[in-house]
């Protein structure tokens, strides 16, 4: 029922607003010189069929989300930019006929300056070890690590262990012939601390990222290569290991075509029984003016006799004055889950995403 | 275990990261001086035209104290330093009046490792709303190694200077131009350009270079058709 009206409120908003809309040249935007105010309004709807063997035939589920954004901007007289930055995403599970989380909450917000030497930034948001990371490409629906892990198997890790939105310092340096690093300190990071159980609970302090990536041109090809380095220290109580979590990747570009790897160690990061998880994952990506496909696989191993391996497929296509975006993906796993058990299956999903 | 030394060693390759970038800047401060650019004191007749095989013609109209007066194939005006590496100063179109204003240092020493950095502050002015924007390039430039080149109007001995144009709002390198200057001619004889987001890659050589002379319409078109053909 509250699925029903959540669904249709979504799409009745997203007509009226589109069919009030020009098709070209407008946005919610405002500029006055130095200042930039910038909002987008973000609404999709997302249906996924997945199919996993030993587990009762097909599945279907609908998922809709809506982002809002905001971004306010000044650059001064000398060339220093600053600027803030805040989303609040939500998102609905009409097959469970729940919220997928406690509702409405903020994703990220943080105010930066950026020089020529450099970009301070301070708030929520993902950290250099993020940012910098190179690996398989991934687009529109994410692939190996993208959507289909909300409706089935696991997705893969790309990067280290990372800090997710905790708050946190970061300094970005500007590239120095082609070298350019990131440093990132950050005081705590809470998840889960509603559960009763403090071993559910994701409780670190003193997290560190530091990442460094260089890139170069070779001929007609553009280069990158990446390192990047995570740390922190769990809380006891949650018996969970410290975060110490490594990455080096490698992505080339040439024309439309990028192609992209990393190798991941993700040691017993946040894990109680000890997980020594390291993982290579590996894409290729076409991208031209409005769409792109791009087909990624990773192999994962963990605790002596589990492993994942997944393989996808996506792809988006842009139009209306790339307001509406439509994207697939088809993703295949195989999971080893220990002791000879395992699962494997299939989830297509499709989205069809609103920007304003 | 492994992991653990591969993180001691990434918080140590940190640290001299920072520290090396600290030193750079030293370093260049110090090394800010002396020689000037091959291009710094460059003379150009009125009506000097150069013609690249993309159908762009750059012709010399004037010089001032704010930089150097160029006009398009089309007879549009704009405003360049004369380190032609750097972005245009001023310019106008039907619809817009845009002026940059640099910021930092854009001093090339030909023989040094060290760049220059600086910040291209854009003001752009709607002429139907009068309203105007701004918005932000940051850049580094350094010369390379001498290097012999051939373009349609011959083989050049040249001073590559390659620029790179990075996100104010990631750091990332977005795109890289490698200009190729020709102290015989007087003036860039390519440009190559390489997007680090998408790896587009563009290129234009120089078809020919006329004196002021010599350099009217009829003539561009008659190179560029030549060179089509």
């Amino acid at each position: 029922m509250v699925g029903t009206l959540y669904k249709s409120m979504m799409w009745v908003t997203a007509a009226a607003i589109f069919g009030a809309l020009p098709t070209e040249g407008w946005s919610l935007e405002y500029r006055d010189g130095p200042l930039r105010l910038r909002l987008d309004l973000i609404g999709s709807a997302q249906v996924a069929y997945f199919d996993e063997e030993n587990n009762d035939g097909h599945h279907t589920d609908d998922v809709y989300e809506w982002t809002i954004r905001g971004i306010a901007e000044y650059v001064f007289d000398n060339g220093i930019l600053v600027g803030i930055r805040v989303e609040y995403d939500d998102d609905f599970d009409v097959t469970s006929d729940e919220r997928a989380d406690e509702g409405a909450e903020r994703d990220e917000l943080y105010a930066y300056v950026s020089t020529p030497w450099g970009r301070i930034e301070v708030g929520e948001q993902d950290g250099p070890a993020d940012t910098l990371s190179l690996h398989a490409p991934v687009i529109g629906l994410g692939q190996v690590r993208g959507d289909f892990g909300r409706h089935q198997g696991t997705i893969a890790l790309l990067s280290p262990t990372d800090t997710q939105d905790a708050f946190k310092v970061i300094y970005l340096s500007p590239p120095i012939k082609g070298l350019r690093g990131g440093i990132s300190y950050g005081p705590k990071l809470d998840r889960n601390t509603n559960q009763s159980n403090p071993r559910r609970w994701t409780v670190q302090r003193d997290h560190v990222e530091v990442a460094l990536q260089y890139q170069n041109q070779i001929g007609p090809v553009a280069l990158g290569i990446s390192g990047s380095y995570v740390s922190a220290e769990s809380d006891p109580i949650t018996e969970r290991e410290d975060i110490d979590s490594w990455s080096v990747g490698s992505e080339m570009s040439w024309n439309e075509w990028t192609f992209g790897a990393a190798f991941v160690d993700r040691g017993d990061s946040n894990t109680r029984l000890g997980r020594d998880q390291t993982e290579w994952n590996y894409g290729v990506a076409w991208r031209k003016d409005d769409w792109g496909l791009a087909l990624s696989g990773a192999t994962s191993s963990r605790s002596d006799d589990r492993d994942n391996q997944l393989f996808g497929l996506g792809g988006y296509y842009q139009f209306l004055d790339r307001r509406v975006t439509l994207k697939a993906d088809v993703v295949h796993y195989d999971e080893g889950l220990g002791s000879g058990f395992d699962r494997n299956g299939v989830v297509a999903l499709t989205e069809i995403e609103f920007r304003l | 275990m492994f992991s653990k030394k591969v993180g001691h060693l990434a918080k140590q390759t940190a640290l001299v990261f920072i520290c090396s970038l600290i030193a750079v800047q030293g370093a260049h401060k110090a090394a800010a001086a002396s020689t000037s650019s091959p291009w710094s004191n460059l003379t150009y007749e009125i009506g000097d035209s150069f013609i690249y095989d993309n159908g762009r013609v750059e012709t010399f109209r004037a010089k001032s104290e704010d930089g150097l007066t160029w006009a398009t194939r089309q007879g549009s005006e704009y405003l360049r330093p004369a380190s032609f590496f750097l972005p245009l100063s001023a310019w106008q179109t039907n619809r817009q009046i845009g002026t940059v204003r640099i910021k930092g240092n854009t001093d090339i020493e030909v023989k040094s490792n060290f760049g220059s950095r600086f910040t291209a502050i854009r003001d752009i002015i709607d002429k139907e709303t009068n309203k105007s924007r701004r918005s932000l390039q940051y850049w580094v430039c350094h010369a390379l190694p001498e290097t012999s080149i051939q373009v349609p109007a011959g083989e050049f001995e040249t001073i590559p200077i390659q620029c790179d144009r990075y996100s104010p709002g990631s750091m990332k390198t977005l795109i890289r131009r490698t200009w190729y200057f020709s102290s015989d001619v007087g003036h860039y004889v390519q440009r190559d350009s390489i997007s680090f987001l998408n790896g587009e890659r563009s290129t234009i050589k120089l078809l020919a270079s006329l004196p002021g002379a010599y350099a009217n319409r009829a003539r561009f078109d008659a190179i560029l058709r030549n060179d089509k053909e």
